[in-house]
């Protein structure tokens, strides 16, 4: 099976979680009901009563509930930041390219079009292609080896900006669409065949 | 005060005066639940290693998809849960804390479960899209509502009594409710990386083959089962926290009184 370490990993990660907060809520469950069962014991270690003028052992332990929902404040707003950020690389597709406000040439884009078929070049280290969408192209060269399931027909989401008609990439991704079919040799077939209709 | 009796629900949490040994937060309807659990989560993982094929494009790696988006699921399931059960504690007048408790154990297994759809979703994306992370749409707010749960989590302990964390936390919980539409349909809001849902989408077509589809729909229910299990007891737990409270302070005065009168 291809990639099985990160598919275990996930299955793993999730399962043993799952099994890991039931177990610890069981056992935590259990010695919590035998002490509530002899509260005499309970009065004596969980609360004294005396009066105590400060404590600074415990105030640290009481602060910081605080301290993480404050935290979680700022991670939030830097989160968003981040995601207004990146999103200066303007999601353009092929067709929009000089056409759309915001797809212009002399920026940052972010470009999606499918992989044309045939045109994919591995020069050296270089990764070239067109990619198409809605009837207009765009050739890309891309430094490196895109990875993921990257090949031709496959929709792609590039980003980098557009020199001279090419777009200079920086970063590829493959866009996945959300249909999943079983492979089988019928299927493989007919998808073979219809992939870049 | 000196009587030291639980309350009544506490008491059948303890299972006192019974002989059964029924120590801690288990009953026979989560028994069932738990056993539910395990036969329905045993059958996904079956399916999704060695009945399923593989996807025409993704190849394995969508058997990432059977555990990622139950996970998801149980998420958003978990924090409308949470948001339900806050909505009650705040209209009710009497007996409110129930709800308070059953809001808190559900957002503790929704941040569980939203980060465990990050984690697998960062390999799946590693897999097919040749990266773990992108500042993309969906993502971006998946995170954004992950943050907010734990945050709501740390917020609950915060020193304070349960009524106070009750009414702190409802209204913190029915505010981060309103995220999830904003995640669910960020899909189709924004153009994104992540793929629209493949079932629950607004044409109405399901994308997927039958035995993957039926796999994935077993695994929402493997997963649902397993959240109801979770916070059935977690929210027992909580109860039991609380009432060591009162017993635990309600035992200590006895014991002070018993000193004053030896005295």
């Amino acid at each position: 099976m291809k990639d099985l370490g990160f598919i275990l990993l996930s299955w793993s990660v999730t399962l043993g979680s799952m099994a890991l907060l039931a177990l610890a809520t069981l056992r935590r469950a259990k010695s919590l009901a035998a002490r509530i069962r002899r509260p005499e014991a309970l009065a004596v270690v969980a609360m004294e009563l005396t009066p105590r003028p400060d404590q600074p052992a415990s105030s640290r332990r009481r602060l910081l509930p605080a301290i993480i929902a404050g935290l979680a404040v700022v991670v939030g707003i830097g989160i968003v930041a981040i995601f207004l950020t990146s999103s200066i690389d303007y999601y353009c597709n092929v067709d929009e390219i000089g056409v759309r406000e915001g797809c212009d040439d002399t920026r940052r884009v972010r470009v999606q079009g499918t992989v044309d078929e045939g045109s994919l070049e591995q020069r050296m280290s270089t990764t070239a292609f067109v990619m198409s969408f809605n009837g207009a192209s765009l050739p890309v060269e891309y430094d490196g080896e895109p990875g993921g399931i990257f090949q031709e027909c496959i929709p792609v989401v590039a980003h980098g900006r557009v020199v001279d008609g090419v777009l200079q990439a920086t970063r590829i991704e493959v866009k996945h669409s959300n249909e999943y079919e079983a492979q089988n040799k019928e299927r493989i077939t007919e998808a073979e065949t219809s992939a870049c209709s | 005060m000196s009587d030291t009796t639980p309350t009544p629900h506490g008491a059948a949490l303890l299972g006192a005066g019974t002989a059964r040994r029924s120590l801690g937060t288990a009953t026979p309807a989560t028994r069932i639940i738990g056993l539910l659990t395990l036969a329905t989560m045993t059958w996904v993982v079956v399916s999704a290693f060695f009945i399923t094929s593989p996807d025409v494009v993704q190849g394995d790696s969508v058997r990432i998809m059977y555990a990622h988006v139950p996970a998801a699921w149980v998420a958003y399931l978990a924090f409308v849960t949470t948001a339900i059960a806050s909505g009650i504690s705040v209209v009710r007048r009497h007996r409110t804390l129930g709800f308070d408790r059953v809001a808190g154990a559900s957002a503790e297994v929704g941040v569980l479960f939203m980060g465990l759809a990050l984690v697998t979703g960062s390999l799946w994306g590693r897999l097919t899209w040749g990266t773990f992370w992108q500042w993309d749409p969906r993502l971006t707010t998946t995170l954004f509502l992950f943050i907010t749960y734990v945050g709501y989590l740390a917020v609950r302990r915060i020193d304070a009594s349960p009524e106070r964390r009750a009414k702190r936390s409802a209204v913190l919980a029915l505010l981060a409710v309103l995220e999830i539409p904003l995640v669910h349909f960020s899909v189709v809001l924004w153009r994104s990386l992540h793929q629209e849902a493949s079932v629950l989408n607004p044409d109405g077509d399901v994308r997927l083959d039958g035995l993957m589809l039926f796999t994935l729909f077993s695994g929402v229910v493997a997963f649902t089962l397993g959240f109801v299990w979770l916070v059935i007891h977690r929210q027992r737990l909580q109860a039991l926290v609380d009432l060591q409270g009162t017993v635990g302070l309600d035992s200590a005065i006895a014991a002070r009184a018993t000193e004053a009168v030896l005295r």
